[in-house]
């Protein structure tokens, strides 16, 4: 049996049964019933947050201050408290633009996409990974909106009509950005709350009368489970699901068009839209494990978030860095094929003797090279490798923005008009700050909806199979947990799982 | 409402009017009636009672909305400004419409004439006045800065007494007692020291004075002048004579030592003379040829066809060389002996092939004798100058390339400052009138310890424009002078042009003319007081009473102009000068003897990593020190070293890497110490490869103490490093056995004696505003030999990327404008074009002529002034944020693939490598090329498709326009501007002075990034120079270059309403009825003139109406060494370059591997490689 569950893609590892051998490895462990499920999940947000969550939200929320203030300087004072000059107009503003909304990536992709192609793993991941998308494009939307010189006519980017009778430049792909980032940020947050009103009708019938109850009752829309209710909401939910998908692709599409259509050599390179794409979910697949793999452990989901889902998502996280490194050479290649004597410059400076070859290479290791070691199982199973490769690729990302923006602008066209970037101190913690609003908003989130989307878990649960038979789960048919995860907790019986922080079950 | 009216008392007689009974008998209630300012119910709307407000809810309302309106929304709007209309609308001013006057400015060797825009009385910029024979409508850029120390803060404003204010009345009492004084004496014990201005009035009011104290002396001091050259003449031929060159006649200049393109003002207009003969519009023009020896590069260097470094100090060795191979050749028994008497035992120059080089350069000069010139710089001493002249006297050039004058100024009239510092000392000196810009107690050699001569004489009057020097700080008394600009004056051109220097305004600050002030000490009369004026401060000059200084100017004026008369005095305002009044030719001839003089010369050895040679400069910027105030001069970059705002050591690479200087440093550069005569200075050094190796060029005027307007002012307080101290009488130019070394620590010892930093530390911040000096193999600046272009017509399209292309130059231009769209602005079927370039008549296109650019940044200050462009201060320079719309890029060039060189010698080009390796030879001896880059105006432009909100579009004129409210300043455009031409606004430059520190509890800031904390707002003096017709641009948006817009629109608003005017003067009878059509409307053929053309004294850039086949833009297109900047791009460039062409003596270059290498003839890619430093790595 454990033999079996060690590795269920070895068919002939197998136990006695040839129908266990054939058995997936089931996404929910331990046979958790419904009612643990539920009780699991709500207790996150019923029971009083432990003490690590107070140690991490108080220096966030005093970061969020920061970048407040930060940014009230930049408005008041002008773009000069920040590095760009003029051949570099753009710094770590847009670089930081560029890194958020990579990240914002994974969110819908696990969400749409793989909702759509019935990976029922993405469970246990999604709310999570959309909760980080919105978050991680509220961060990104800051950097356009206050990067620009005059913030009080920064409206002008809305097709707002005007007596002017000035339309916008349909043909700049900066306002291609403001569509598809605005367009993507409504749509992931409807996506979003959609799939939540299920689950806040479950918190509004747990919690006692008081304005939780009339709060998670607003929000639950009068949701009652009723059969009617279930059948629109999958009809909805299939459908955003599908108004999604394209926005997944089109947004970093889009977001690399801001460079690709440019005449900037370093630019100008018709591979950035898949390969923004491909680094986008690399990204966003390493920020929802470098979030998750802690909230699992800290709120004892290990049940319901698994070692699979981990395996999943560090494969995906291989096969997309993999192809962000072969883009990295194909750039390289094409820029010396091309014969152009600019093109092949900027790479050149780029990868050696450039002003800021360092960031490259720093960049190339920590996306094309660290996550190499996802080929080993042993490595996608041990928990800290996995958190120390997705911190690897979150910042190696982030080089990878700051290196296709900064190093291209500081040596383009004609040198006499070459100069250095280096980010003043306002920048820095403005790029701080915005961490800190972002793990804000995640642990704002922790605290006061669910974490994992409770309605569709059940879903993956034998029961809700219709054929189960409950008088066959006893005896040899309970599938126990999976051994080789390391960090497993204590299996208690099902019925009686203490809930973290000691608190009595609801 | 209760308002008590008061009303007149009745009067007692006459007739008496009543309205009612009531008032009649003087009833009580009459009478509070009337005096009440309403009558009951006034306050009351008329059938209140069916109206829902009365008047007075009604406006207790509006009160209060209006409050909270202004509570809540008066933080958002923007500050308001009014307009203050004219009540009384003077006449010729137009608001908006800029007048011309002509004037000149009076400088040192000969005035620079100039007409002057004024608008609403405002002067606000200059341009040379090319009717004027000593000047081709060209400006430099310090005489173009010159109306911003106009408006300076900081100058000289009021009337002191030992520091104390004092008045102008007290002033002239004091001056009235002491002339009285002073005359009783004889006029012994008065010193009046001046500088080299010519002005025939000053002149005559100096005679005069002379004659009237008979025992006074006049001395004239300017730091860098042609004293020397005065000398020599003087000996050579007569006293007051001076050389004019006529660079235009000669088809070989031999440039010894000397930057006539540059700082060293020999003419008015050599640039655009010496141009004239490079102005190539075929490959069968005649060129010139250029040979320069010099010890710094400076542009002249870089224009030269060949140039040799030369240490100053050897600058005689060559020139007696020279002698020795001229003199053989033309048999010049006189000359031969002269040079065989110059000791120059063994001097090579550094170089193997020096002989070849000289003999080359003497065989060609020889060759085209009479049509040469041997110029020595200003700088060179007597013995130096005496050796050219007999030069050019063997070579015929005098009375046919150099024509000699009689100035009338004589160096027996004067003595030097070296002379008065003596008698000061001696104690014969008992009032010193000193009627200059200079500042002795800053400029004048150590040696001649002007601070204690100055403290031994009684009474020291300054009479000077600047802010208070330290020689005014110390003065008895100092006198505010005018702005050439305030008042009346006059001067003479180098040839001797008379010019008048009229006032544009009146005196901003009071303040009196040099005549003025001369002309109280003349006058038996007493000065009569101020008369109050209720606008001005101080009375100069009104159209009733023109002032003491018109008179004076008249006076000359009948003198100098046989049959003066008011027409004669009218034209001359109007034109600026009167014609045919040029210095007599001089009659005297050439006189050999004092060549014997050289015998005693002494040997100077080349110097030494041990004893190196220092070299003092004027500055670019700030000249011998007194444009220290002027932020336009002070941020356009030097046009070699391009540092802006502080002076630097300027040393060659071999020397740097000896000192062990750090070669790849930027914006923090190494310090060194230099030490002569037991004199310490510290300077940041700046690598200048060509620079002749162990000699260090300083240039002056940096370093000054005080701050504010006790002090340079509070522009260049803190700026730079004296030089000055380094200088002593014996050693003006140049001196000897210096001790140099890297600063290995920080200095704080000993400071206080020479500057006011507190400390010196052993890397020290630099703006400077070009950190790369390679091309990296781009073709960027094109240039080929005469030769190369007669063997191929189209060259330039043989560089750089577009000799990868094939076929022929229209092939290849068709490439680079392919296109898979429909060409913008081709013609459609229906005749009509693309929106954006549908204008038939006019499209604007510029041509930048790269032979004739010397790289001087007159443009760039042009421009500045024409377009209100704000400064930014060293801070943000060095964070590369300076907001020129033209910048000048500076590239030095080595040969690396001419086969022509063939000396065995490989250029390694590493591959992967930033830059090419340090080759010592490449590195050491360069050239050097100049690109002015703005705005190329790009049909396809690639900032106007990524501006998402439409802030920066296309004219239906072909200009790329800026829609400064539409911007909001996302800096895109920037990015993707491949010519990296658009600017953006990151403070409020205009509106925060960057040049101020703020201190916000306790903590020091920029002015500018205390935000809304720091101090807002331009002085009244700053708005003043603006240009009314260009927008002040705020903060958060891109500006860039328009090609003037505002000229443009001026030209064509012209055009159009004298399109029936100037048709009726066809037909000879004005026609209402008469048919305009559209052509009618164009403006004439090269009628806009853009800022930085008018300013450009090389006539290089070409500006017109592309459309038009009369315009000289379109004959400058059609030149074959027309190129477009990046045309690989298909931006379709309206502005492009015209090749540079270097026109080397044959000979020279088939006898030497080493010069034929450096001219490249041949070259097709010239991948030019050089990097004053390799990036610093992260």
């Amino acid at each position: 049996m454990a033999e079996a569950a060690h590795d269920s893609h070895h068919p002939h590892a197998g136990g006695p049964s040839h129908a266990k051998v054939l058995l997936r490895e089931p996404l929910v462990l331990n046979n958790r019933s419904y009612s643990w499920v539920t009780d699991r999940i709500c207790g996150i947000v019923e029971n009083p947050q432990p003490k690590g969550w107070w140690f991490i939200i108080v220096p966030c929320v005093a970061l969020v201050a920061v970048m407040a203030f930060c940014f009230t300087y930049l408005v008041s004072t002008g773009v000069g408290v920040w590095g760009p000059n003029h051949p570099v107009a753009w710094g770590w503003d847009i670089t930081n633009f560029v890194f958020w909304i990579g990240i914002g990536h994974a969110g819908t992709l696990i969400s749409a996409i793989l909702y759509l192609t019935r990976q029922k793993w993405r469970t246990a991941v999604n709310r999570a990974a959309e909760a980080m998308t919105i978050f991680a494009v509220m961060c990104a939307g800051l950097f356009p909106a206050l990067h620009v010189g005059r913030v009080w006519m920064a409206w002008f980017l809305a097709p707002i009509p005007n007596s002017n009778a000035i339309w916008q430049n349909f043909k700049s792909p900066l306002l291609w950005d403001v569509f598809a980032v605005s367009t993507y940020f409504s749509v992931s947050v409807v996506f979003w709350f959609l799939g939540l009103v299920p689950d806040l009708a479950t918190l509004r019938d747990r919690c006692k009368p008081g304005i939780r109850k009339i709060a998670y009752g607003l929000f639950a829309l009068g949701w009652r489970g009723g059969n009617r209710q279930w059948r629109h909401y999958e009809i909805a939910y299939g459908l955003l699901a599908a108004l999604s998908t394209p926005l997944v692709l089109s947004v970093h599409t889009v977001v690399s068009f801001d460079f690709a259509t440019s005449v900037v050599p370093g630019w100008h390179t018709t591979i950035f839209p898949p390969y923004f794409v491909a680094g986008a979910i690399f990204g966003g697949f390493a920020m929802v494990l470098t979030l998750m793999i802690p909230v699992r452990k800290i709120y004892g989901l290990q049940d319901l978030f698994t070692m699979k889902h981990i395996d999943n998502m560090a494969k995906i996280i291989l096969l997309t860095g993999t192809i962000v490194g072969y883009a990295y050479l194909m750039e390289l290649f094409i820029a010396w094929y091309s014969g152009s004597l600019y093109e092949f410059d900027a790479f050149k400076w780029r990868i050696l003797f450039g002003p800021y070859t360092l960031y490259y290479y720093a960049m190339f290791f920590c996306n094309v090279i660290a996550p190499q070691v996802f080929w080993w199982k042993k490595m996608r199973e041990n928990l800290l490798v996995v958190m120390i490769v997705c911190m690897f690729v979150n910042a190696g990302m982030w080089y990878e923005r700051f290196v296709i923006i900064c190093t291209t602008l500081a040596r383009d066209a004609l040198p006499g008009a070459w100069d250095m970037y280096h980010p003043s101190w306002v920048e820095i913690w403005t790029f701080i700050g915005t961490f800190g609003f972002f793990m804000m908003l995640f642990l704002l989130f922790l605290r006061f909806l669910p974490v994992i989307a409770i309605a569709e878990i059940k879903g993956v649960l034998p029961e809700a199979d219709p054929h189960y038979d409950p008088s066959k789960t006893k005896g040899d048919n309970i599938v126990p947990a999976p051994v080789y995860e390391g960090d497993r907790h204590e299996t208690p019986a099902p019925a009686s799982a203490p809930l973290p922080s000691g608190a009595a079950p609801a | 409402m209760k308002r008590v009216w008061q009303h007149p008392p009745e009067p007692t007689t006459g007739k008496r009017y009543w309205t009612s009974l009531g008032q009649l008998t003087g009833s009580e209630t009459s009478k509070n009636l009337q005096d009440r300012e309403f009558q009951d119910g006034a306050e009351y709307m008329k059938d209140e009672e069916e109206m829902e407000t009365s008047r007075r809810t009604f406006l207790k309302l509006m009160s209060a909305s209006t409050a909270m309106a202004g509570l809540g929304l008066a933080s958002c709007r923007r500050p308001e400004t009014y307009l203050k209309p004219y009540s009384k609308m003077p006449e010729w001013v137009i608001p908006g419409k800029i007048l011309y006057y002509a004037t000149a400015m009076p400088r040192a060797g000969g005035g620079t004439p100039m007409v002057v825009h004024t608008s609403e009385g405002r002067p606000t910029h200059l341009q040379g006045n090319k009717l004027h024979a000593d000047s081709n409508g060209g400006l430099d850029s310090q005489a173009q800065a010159s109306v911003l120390g106009l408006y300076d803060p900081d100058r000289a404003r009021a009337y002191s007494n030992f520091g104390k204010p004092s008045t102008r009345d007290d002033f002239f009492k004091f001056l009235d007692t002491k002339k009285k004084e002073l005359a009783a004496a004889g006029g012994k014990g008065l010193a009046i020291l001046t500088d080299e201005i010519v002005s025939p009035t000053r002149l005559r009011l100096i005679g005069e004075l002379q004659k009237k104290f008979p025992a006074a002396k006049v001395h004239r001091y300017e730091a860098f002048g042609p004293a020397n050259v005065r000398a020599a003449y003087t000996k050579a031929f007569a006293d007051g004579v001076m050389p004019v060159y006529h660079f235009d006649k000669a088809d070989r200049v031999f440039a010894l030592d000397s930057d006539f393109l540059g700082l060293d003002r020999v003419g008015g207009q050599s640039v655009g003379q010496f141009m004239s003969g490079r102005k190539a519009n075929t490959s069968a023009d005649p060129m010139n040829r250029l040979y320069a020896v010099e010890s710094n590069y400076t542009i002249t260097g870089g224009m030269a066809d060949h140039r040799m470094r030369v240490h100053a100090s050897q600058a005689i060795k060559v020139a007696a060389k020279l002698a020795e191979l001229i003199g053989a050749a033309m048999g010049d028994a006189a000359l031969t002996a002269a040079a065989a008497s110059v000791k120059t035992a063994g001097y090579q120059a550094g170089r193997d092939d020096y002989d070849i080089w000289m003999k080359s350069a003497a065989a060609d000069l020889v060759a085209a004798k009479g049509k040469s010139i041997v110029i020595a710089g200003s700088q060179q001493p007597e013995a130096v100058q005496l050796l050219t002249a007999a030069i050019n006297q063997a070579l015929g050039a005098f009375g046919a390339t150099i024509e000699l004058k009689q100035t009338g100024v004589t160096a027996a009239q004067t003595g030097s400052l070296a002379d008065l510092a003596k008698d000061a000392l001696a104690g014969t000196v008992d009032t010193l009138l000193i009627v200059s810009e200079a500042d002795p107690s800053f400029q004048a050699p150590a040696d001649l310890k002007w601070p204690a001569a100055q403290d031994s004489i009684k009474t020291v009057i300054v009479h000077s424009t600047r802010h208070r020097t330290a020689t005014a700080r110390k003065a008895s008394w100092a006198v505010p002078a005018t702005h050439y600009l305030e008042q009346w004056g006059d001067t003479r051109g180098f040839e001797g042009t008379y010019s008048i220097v009229q006032p544009m305004i009146l005196p901003l600050f009071g303040g009196v003319s040099d005549h003025e002030l001369l002309n109280a000490l003349l006058s038996n009369e007493d000065t009569p007081p101020a008369k109050e004026f209720s606008m001005a401060p101080a009375p100069m000059g009104t159209v009733e009473d023109p002032g003491p200084g018109y008179k004076l100017i008249r006076d000359t004026f009948a003198a100098v102009v046989a049959g003066s008369n008011d027409d004669l005095w009218n034209n001359a305002l109007r034109d600026g000068f009167v014609a045919n009044t040029a210095y007599p030719a001089a009659a005297a001839s050439f006189n050999a003897a004092p060549l014997s003089a050289l015998a005693s010369v002494p040997d100077v050895a080349p110097p030494s990593i041990a004893a190196m040679e220092l070299t003092f400069l004027p500055c670019a910027k700030v000249a011998d020190g007194r444009y220290i105030n002027s932020a336009w001069l002070q941020e356009a970059p030097d046009p070699v070293s391009k540092v802006t705002w502080d002076n630097a050591a300027l040393i060659s690479v071999k020397t740097a890497k000896d000192l062990k200087v750090d070669l790849q440093a930027v914006d923090k550069v190494n310090v060194i110490s230099v030490e002569i005569g037991g004199v310490v200075r510290y300077y940041p050094v700046i690598v200048i490869p060509g620079h002749a190796d162990y000699a260090v060029t300083l240039t002056v005027g940096y370093g000054q103490r005080g701050t504010g307007a006790e002090g340079p002012g509070r522009v260049g307080q803190g700026t730079g490093f004296d030089v000055y101290g380094l200088r002593t009488s014996a050693t003006p130019y140049f001196a000897a056995g210096a001790k140099v070394s890297l600063l290995p620590s920080t200095v704080t010892e000993g400071l206080d004696k020479w500057t006011d930093h507190k400390e010196i530390t052993e890397v020290w911040p630099l703006g400077v505003t070009q950190e790369h000096h390679s091309m990296y193999g781009r073709a960027l600046v094109r240039e080929g030999t005469q030769e190369d272009w007669k063997q191929e017509a189209d060259f330039v399209m043989e560089q750089g990327t577009d000799g990868n292309l094939h076929g022929g130059r229209k092939e290849k231009e068709a490439e680079n404008a392919f296109t898979f769209y429909k060409p913008v602005g081709a013609k459609k079927e229906d005749g009509t074009r693309e929106p954006h370039l549908n204008d038939d008549l006019h499209q604007w296109g510029m041509v930048i002529d790269l032979n004739s650019c010397t790289g001087c940044t007159s443009c760039l200050v042009a421009c500045q002034s024409e377009n209100n462009i704000p400064v930014v201060g060293k801070d943000q320079v060095i964070r590369g944020r300076e907001m020129h719309w033209i910048r000048m890029d500076r590239y030095f060039a080595t040969d690396l693939d001419s086969d022509a060189a063939g000396n065995g010698r490989k250029v390694e080009n590493v591959p992967f490598s930033d830059d090419n390796v340090w080759n010592e030879d490449e590195m050491d001896d360069p050239s050097m090329l100049v690109e002015p880059v703005g705005c190329q105006h790009c049909e396809a432009a690639p900032c106007e498709t990524v501006c998402p909100v439409n802030a920066t579009v296309h004219s239906p004129d072909g200009l790329n326009v800026m829609v400064y409210n539409r911007c909001i300043g996302t800096r895109y455009c920037a990015n993707n501007c491949p010519f990296k031409a658009r600017r953006f606004n990151f403070f409020d430059y205009n509106k925060r002075n960057p040049l101020v520190e703020k201190s916000i509890g306790g903590l020091k800031f920029n002015n500018l990034y205390a935000g809304p904390l720091g101090d807002r707002g331009d002085t009244e003096l700053g708005k003043l120079q603006k240009n009314p017709n260009v927008t002040v641009r705020m903060r958060g948006v891109i500006e860039k270059c328009t090609y003037c817009l505002q000229r443009i629109e001026g030209a064509r608003i012209d055009a159009r309403s004298h399109a029936r005017k100037d048709k009726s003067r066809e037909q000879g009878k004005y026609d209402e009825t008469l048919e305009i059509s559209k052509q009618d409307l164009r403006i004439p053929a090269n009628g806009v003139k853009t800022a930085c053309q008018e300013a450009c004294p090389a006539e290089a850039i070409h500006f017109g109406n592309i459309l038009d086949k009369e315009s000289d833009v379109v004959k400058a297109k059609a030149n074959s060494r027309n190129y477009e900047l990046l045309g690989y791009l298909s931006v379709r460039a309206r502005t492009t370059y015209l090749a540079r062409i270097k026109n080397p003596n044959p000979e020279l270059i088939a006898a030497s591997p080493r010069e034929a290498k450096k001219v490249g003839q041949g070259s097709k890619t010239r991948p030019i490689a050089l990097n004053g430093h390799a990036p610093a790595h992260h």
